[in-house]
């Protein structure tokens, strides 16, 4: 008789027993974060009681799998199309038990954002040494939050870079090697929380060196005449009110009227833009234009008439 | 063409004496950063894929 009564109480207890050890499944993530990334997205969150894994759901079905690490944990979910997403974060304890699922918006940027990008405007390039120069460009755009990055090679042969921040306009590069490519990018984030950048496209500045054509730079290198109060700098002064003149009077002179100028550095040009202040028979009929690369070896780029009443005339090269 | 220098000479002359050569302005013509021809001094840089 007393064992009749003693088992069946055993096993209650036993049952009673196993049901305290049954736990509950974890509450849902708590602090649920998004950072937007290139095609990809972080979220981060408090980690509940008990979760020892978890799972991020994305794009209808699709799941990153991940440990817990600590309280607060992050997960990076790739291969996110450019657009907003929803993602579900669930956690699970060591039974298994899940929790319910707390979901977020995150937003991945991708092609179409970087295809927007717009490298920074170059805008000039002073040299303060042979091995140091600064470059100059025009204000950030709006949009444009992080930093210019130029790279270029030092003196040592190594490569080196200088990050240029939104709020300023121009880099100093000390130590550079002219000699070797030197160019600039803008580095943008689409969202301060963003866990990437993008890259505009590379702008070779040696290269813009190469359309920089403003005069501050060239130099009257020879001059075959010029009368007094019109010298040959006032052809290259800026200003279309002074001008340079040859000698006209007789006896003729020597030699044929000529002018150099140096630009100080190779442009890529196609043709010259003259501005003549006669309108008579004073100015030269056929002029000829030789170019040089280094003072040495000339090539003559270009023969043409000037019409006794041209004013201002664009000569290219094509119309040899 | 890329060139560094740049000489103009006068080839022929309306009349050897009292002809010469008088430019108030002298530019560059690029092809890129400029459009039709132009009678007046450009002095702005534009770069082509500004």
């Amino acid at each position: 008789m007393k064992n009749f009564l003693f088992i069946p109480l055993l096993l209650f207890m036993l049952a009673v027993s196993c049901k305290k050890e049954e736990t509950a499944a974890p509450v849902a993530v708590d602090d649920l974060t998004t950072y937007p990334g290139k095609n990809r997205a972080m979220v981060t969150f408090s980690v509940p009681a008990g979760a020892i894994r978890g799972k991020v759901f994305y794009n209808s079905g699709s799941f990153k799998e991940f440990d817990v690490a600590g309280p607060v944990q992050s997960v990076i979910v790739d291969d996110l199309s450019e657009q907003e997403h929803i993602l579900k974060v669930v956690t699970m304890n060591a039974e298994g038990r899940v929790s319910n699922p707390k979901a977020v918006k995150a937003k991945a940027y991708g092609a179409n954002y970087l295809g927007g990008l717009k490298p920074r405007r170059w805008k000039d390039q002073i040299d303060h040494s042979p091995t140091a120069i600064e470059i100059v460009f025009d204000p950030a755009f709006e949009n444009e939050t992080d930093v210019v990055v130029v790279v270029f090679t030092n003196t040592s042969g190594k490569k080196d870079s200088v990050e240029v921040s939104a709020a300023k306009n121009s880099a100093m590069l000390n130590g550079i090697d002219v000699s070797q490519p030197y160019y600039f990018y803008s580095r943008y984030k689409p969202e301060a929380s963003a866990i990437d950048h993008f890259l505009s496209s590379n702008v070779d500045a040696k290269n813009a060196l190469m359309f920089n054509f403003k005069k501050s730079g060239w130099k009257v290198h020879g001059v075959s005449d010029e009368v007094t109060g019109r010298s040959a700098a006032m052809a290259i002064d800026n200003n279309a009110t002074t001008l340079w003149q040859s000698s006209m009077s007789a006896p003729k002179p020597a030699a044929q009227h000529w002018i150099t100028i140096d630009m100080g550095t190779s442009k890529v040009i196609d043709g010259f833009n003259l501005l003549n202040s006669y309108t008579n028979e004073k100015s030269a009929k056929k002029i000829k234009v030789d170019v040089s690369q280094d003072n040495a070896t000339w090539t003559t780029a270009l023969e043409a008439s000037l019409n006794i009443s041209f004013y201002g005339k664009c000569y290219r090269f094509r119309d040899r | 063409m890329n060139a560094r220098y740049f000489r103009i000479t006068a080839a022929e002359m309306y009349d050897d004496h009292t002809s010469g050569l008088v430019f108030s302005e002298i530019d560059v013509y690029n092809a890129q950063t400029s459009s039709g021809d132009m009678a007046t001094p450009v002095t702005q840089t534009v770069l082509p894929w500004q």
